[in-house]
């Protein structure tokens, strides 16, 4: 349906819209009108990235500067989706215009997904396959074959050359699945296909990591402009994205590699002084000169990018001490040294990175400055070596990583190093953490640079969190609720079994037989009346298995077993797998099945439950972070210091985003139903903390029951559920159609008419009364 | 006596690139297993590493050759220590580079240049690695090469050594500073909470209270009552309260990353103390003379009911050709401007 939205036009491929599509729709528009960043909360299964799509590329083509949009997501699924749905959304746009548009739509994956080279894409990892695909493609190797060496070269890559370069693939979408056709077809590598058409694109669908990881987004996304559209959907994890793309962890097999590592580069080195000394010589004199040119520094086919140098300082020389290829080595290697000796302590040490470097420089004379160029010089050293097993170097490149981003922040990271693994453990393991604490870091960049950045996601609750933590300002902050002409779903929060004991997960009676007995009692009932599907979700693995154990001794799993399959979800991605597939077949077959698993695992975050696979989530506990972990401890530290979150809030918010995770994973669409169940008594007082969508479906009376009654509850909703119901009944109310909508806009405007009116009216009426006034007081002055 | 570990070509008195051994002790073959609190040591004269036992057996008495079978080393049981690196090789580079480093002690502020700071780097670095790596050529060469600074340059070296002395401690300072307070803050805050958990018990304590004595109304209209009357005794008895503690913060507050200013005066103190830091007073839009002719001033000058109470003209011409150059020079539109961007930033 087509439609306007404050007179831009808008091709929505569906006949029909949910209200909170076209609010959503409504605020999309005016962050971009009004150029700034928005947090948007959209209920799950309520269609938002078809709405975010349809408007953005409205936008886009409505507009005479065609905005580009870079859309991203977490996980390949999402993305392929989002590509898929992109490509309808176009297709429907050429029907209803009747003509094709000059679009280009692509996605971006790693290399392991896209490869054709017939032996480098058979590798298992990622990190390989990047690497041989380096050695293949690296620019000195098309040189060496040009001089008419023998070297190996991938025929996928080179044919690109000869195509126009900024026509590689014709317009269109393409997804991951129709670029590897294409690519196979012309003989072309689809990874590079796409990357080097990312400036001819419209659209580019990618992961988080192209834009959040500074090693990574220098390379892939530093060409596009500052007018470029960013979202981030699912984006109710980004800040330990963040976080994550700039913590590394060094453990002595690491440092020991990287020596090894050093020790060949010091070996190319002697043999290239024999062989072809002219070569360091030039690199040499370039960094005398200061002389390199961004370009080089920051080649697609880079060993690695530098992960944080700013501009300005990639334009001053590379310090003295390490200019030469020996004196370099050299210095790496006691860098290297000295961490392993710092391994060697046997107590927990946490320091702040200036701390370190003073004791570095102590020890090592290595001073601030060098250090944070290390990583760069590393990369120019390899790329004048020649080098092509690049992945020998991978542990190298992270410690040289770790040099300058701890010679480059004094504040938002910390050291810490743990000699054990655990409290009881006798043979040492150490670890050294170096943990960024500030997820704004890594963003900052992306908020800096491009006018509009949209984070949204189902569960994003609070929304005020999220700019105080990513450290922006947000013109428009959104939550929508969800229309809904059946009360489709059934959020309550149990607070105590049908024995009026609470039920907790907290820490001091966890493990107490009654409040076990009462959990126990609680799935038992509920695997008794719930259809098909039913999804359990614990706080942590360790607190998972003491309770299944438990509930084997007091019998309560056999009594399930009669109603249910039990399967549980491990760590093992493996063992996960065969049990969700076994989960859905027997949800199929009518056997039914609850699944066991954890509220941080992977199944909480990427898996969904629609319709029969899932009738109900059960919620055991509040799903809190760990808060032994030093690292963790560091972060409130710092969240308390710096953005003035106090420890409880940010431990209560995390727990609650998890909650809402595992709760909308059973709702994905407006046909489906499910219950909701929140089993904890702590949960009564976070009920605010849920997403609006959440918090509004939960009445009074059901945040605070006991299980007796939440079954009933639960009885009365399957029953009124199974009445049958057709999207007829949604129609008006839940659902538009373009009548309803425009039905919708007439009242708004007639509303927003009203208002002014009102306020002139009002202005009047204020007026008027001082102008008597004053008139009065001229009477009283004659 | 015992095997020799392997050292690199570069001569008995090269850089051993051995590692410390970890369970065997070289010259004696104790294992750590039967003796857990062994300890290796080494010497810096040639770096062969022994246990302490070794170490006290042979040289307590006196100087005596290191035990290696190609080493003929006289040591010193003074001169024995632990090993910071367990690499011995980077543990001697170490300890060349110190010597170094405490001779050529100048930092980049000292240069022109970046470039001419990159390059004393570079040739500091060339004769480190002469003094690691060369042979007994280059590295005598090198040793002399720095001998030679040294005494040359004495003065020089220990000044910059101080300097650099007060770097460090003055950092170590603005650290221990800044922990401190953010402990104080932390604390601070803690008190915060604990005061609001009481608080809001003894508010609770107190709804109970009037509750059970009957007034009127429901529980939250009796505390709302409570609030508000608590609300208006605390703003009527301490409003300086708040404007204390956020003093207090501000006075803790320690400014990083301001460069260290550059104070000529502490080293030259045999010039007198100049109070306005070298700020100058006379005019330098105009010329004061000694004498304006100007009909009106006259009277002024010679009327002794003027002269004797201590008007003076000169100061009075003075402070007019002041006032009309005064604000000369100063553009108001550069300074909005920069008033501006910070806000815009
Ligand atoms: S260029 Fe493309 S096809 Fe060739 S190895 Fe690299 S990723 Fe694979
Ligand atoms: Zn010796
Ligand atoms: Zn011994």
């Amino acid at each position: 349906m087509k439609f306007f939205i404050d007179g831009l036009p808008v091709l929505f491929p569906y006949p029909r819209i949910y209200p909170e599509q076209y609010a959503y729709m409504c605020d999309l528009k005016k962050t971009l009108d009004a150029g700034g960043h928005c947090v948007l909360e959209m209920p799950s299964g309520t269609g938002k990235t078809v709405s975010l799509l349809s408007l953005i590329v409205a936008y886009q083509q409505h507009y005479p500067e065609h905005r580009k949009l870079i859309y991203c997501s977490r996980t390949m699924s999402e993305i392929e989706k989002a590509l898929a749905e992109l490509k309808a959304l176009m297709k429907f746009r050429a029907d209803e215009l009747g003509h094709v548009e000059d679009f280009r739509g692509l996605g971006l994956t790693s290399r392991k997904n896209l490869c054709l080279h017939p032996s480098v894409k058979r590798e298992k990892s990622g990190a390989i396959v990047d690497a041989r695909c380096r050695s293949l493609t690296a620019g000195f190797v098309k040189e060496k074959k040009e001089k008419g060496e023998n070297v190996d070269v991938c025929i996928y890559h080179d044919n690109l050359d000869l195509l126009e370069p900024h026509n590689l693939i014709p317009n269109g979408v393409w997804t991951l699945d129709d670029l590897l056709h294409y690519g196979e077809q012309h003989k072309q590598c689809p990874y590079f296909t796409a990357r080097r058409m990312m400036q001819y694109c419209n659209v580019i669908i990618y992961s988080y990591h192209y834009l959040l990881d500074p090693k990574i987004a220098e390379r892939v996304s530093r060409e596009f402009s500052k007018d470029c559209i960013v979202v981030f959907d699912e984006a109710h994890n980004i800040d330990n994205v963040c976080i994550e793309s700039l913590s590394t962890d060094i453990t002595d097999d690491s440092l020991r590699k990287a020596t090894r590592g050093a020790q060949n580069l010091e070996r190319k080195i002697t043999d290239m002084r024999e062989t072809d000394r002219e070569q360091l010589e030039n690199e040499y004199q370039k960094l005398v000169e200061g002389l390199r040119d961004h370009d080089e520094a920051r080649q697609e086919d880079a060993f690695m990018a530098n992960p944080t140098l700013p501009d300005d300082l990639l334009k001053e020389a590379v310090p003295g001490n390490i200019r030469r290829a020996e004196h370099f080595v050299a210095f790496l290697k006691r860098f290297i040294e000295y961490l392993k000796t710092r391994m060697k302590v046997r107590t927990v040490i946490s320091e702040t990175p200036p701390s370190f470097l003073a004791h570095l420089k102590e020890h090592t004379f290595i001073e601030k400055k060098p250090l944070r160029f290390c990583a760069e010089r590393l990369t120019s050293l390899v790329r004048t070596l020649e080098l092509t097993n690049i992945e020998d170097y991978q542990p190298l490149q992270e410690v040289a990583t770790f040099a300058t981003l701890v010679a480059t922040y004094e504040k938002g990271f910390l050291l810490i190093l743990e000699p054990f693994e655990s409290d009881t453990a006798e043979v040492p393991n150490p670890v050294l953490h170096f943990t960024c604490l500030d997820a704004a870091i890594a963003i900052k960049p992306v908020f800096d640079r491009f006018s509009s950045v949209i984070i949204t996601s189902g569960t994003i609750s609070p929304l005020e969190m999220y700019p105080k933590m990513l450290g922006f300002n947000a013109v428009v902050q959104e939550s929508y609720a969800m229309t809904l002409a059946r009360r489709s779903f059934l959020p309550m929060i149990v607070t105590r079994g049908s024995d009026q004991a609470p039920v907790s997960s907290s820490f001091q009676v966890r493990n107490e037989p009654s409040v076990v007995r009462n959990y126990g009692n609680l799935l038992t009932e509920f695997a008794k009346v719930t259809p098909d599907g039913m999804v359990v979700f614990f706080p942590s693995y360790l607190y998972m298995e003491s309770i299944i154990s438990m509930w084997q001794g007091m019998g309560i799993l056999d009594n399930v077993w009669k109603y249910k399959l039990i399967l549980v979800e491990t760590p093992d991605a493996q063992e996960t797998s065969l049990a969700l597939e076994t989960y859905r077949k027997a949800c199929c077959n009518g056997r039914g099945a609850v699944l066991l698993c954890v509220a941080r695992g992977k199944v909480s975050e990427g898996i969904d439950f629609d319709h029969h696979y899932g009738r109900t989530v059960l919620c055991i506990g509040v799903p809190y972070q760990y808060t032994e972990s030093r690292i963790l401890k560091a972060r409130l530290e710092f969240l308390r210091e710096t953005y003035r979150i106090r420890e409880n809030d940010f431990l209560s918010f995390d727990a609650m985003r998890h909650a809402a995770q595992c709760l909308g994973r059973v709702l994905r669409g407006k046909d489906d139903y499910g219950i909701m169940v929140l089993a904890d008594r702590r949960f009564q007082k976070k009920k605010t903390q849920l997403p609006k969508w959440i918090s509004q479906a939960m009445t009074e009376v059901d945040t605070n029951i006991s299980t007796d009654m939440a079954v009933v509850t639960a009885r009365r909703f399957l029953r009124e559920m199974a009445q049958p119901f057709r999207s007829k009944d949604q129609e008006g109310t839940s659902m538009w159609s373009l009548e309803d909508l425009q039905e919708h806009q007439k009242t708004m405007d007639e509303e927003r008419i009203l208002e002014m009116q009102n306020e002139a009216a009002k202005m009047e009426r204020m007026q008027r009364p001082q102008a008597e006034l004053a008139y009065q007081d001229d009477y009283a002055m004659n | 006596m015992s095997r020799k570990p392997t050292t690199n070509s570069r001569g008995s008195n090269g850089a051993p690139s051995t590692a410390l051994p970890s369970d065997i002790c070289p010259v004696c073959k104790r294992v750590r297993y039967l003796n857990t609190d062994m300890r290796f040591l080494i010497n810096p004269e040639c770096y062969h590493p022994m246990c302490s036992n070794c170490v006290t057996n042979i040289f307590k008495t006196g100087p005596a050759q290191c035990p290696y079978a190609t080493c003929n080393q006289t040591l010193r049981f003074k001169g024995f220590r632990e090993s910071f690196f367990s690499d011995l090789g980077t543990e001697r580079e170490v300890d060349l580079r110190r010597r170094v480093e405490a001779v050529f002690n100048m930092t980049q502020d000292d240069f022109e240049t970046l470039r001419d700071w990159n390059n004393y780097l570079q040739d500091k670095e060339d004769l480190i690695f002469a003094l690691v790596y060369g042979d007994d050529d280059e590295r005598r060469k090198a040793d002399d090469e720095v001998l030679a600074y040294e005494l040359k340059n004495k003065a020089e070296i220990e000044k910059n050594r101080k300097k650099a002395g007060m770097r460090e401690s003055e950092r170590k300072k603005m650290e221990a500073d800044a922990r401190a307070a953010a402990e104080a803050r932390r604390l601070e805050e803690l008190r915060d909470e604990e005061r609001a958990k009481a608080e809001e018990a003894s508010l609770n304590q107190e709804v109970m209270e009037a509750l059970a004595r009957g007034e009127p109304g429901s529980a939250a209209e009796i505390q709302d009552r409570i609030l508000a009357a608590k609300k208006a005794k605390i703003a009527q008895l301490n409003p300086s309260m708040f404007a204390l503690t956020a003093s207090k913060q501000s006075s803790l507050l320690s400014i990083r990353g301001l460069k260290p200013k550059k104070n000529d005066q502490d080293e030259d103190e045999s010039k007198p103390y100049d109070p306005l830091m070298g700020l100058r007073m006379e005019p330098q839009r105009y010329v004061l003379h000694d004498r304006y002719e100007n009909s009106f001033l006259d009277l002024a000058r010679t009327r002794d009911d003027h002269r004797i109470p201590g008007y003076s003209v000169d100061e009075y011409v003075s402070r007019s050709m002041f006032e009309a150059f005064a604000g000369l020079g100063i553009v108001i539109e550069d300074d909005k401007d920069t008033r501006q961007k910070p806000a815009a930033a």
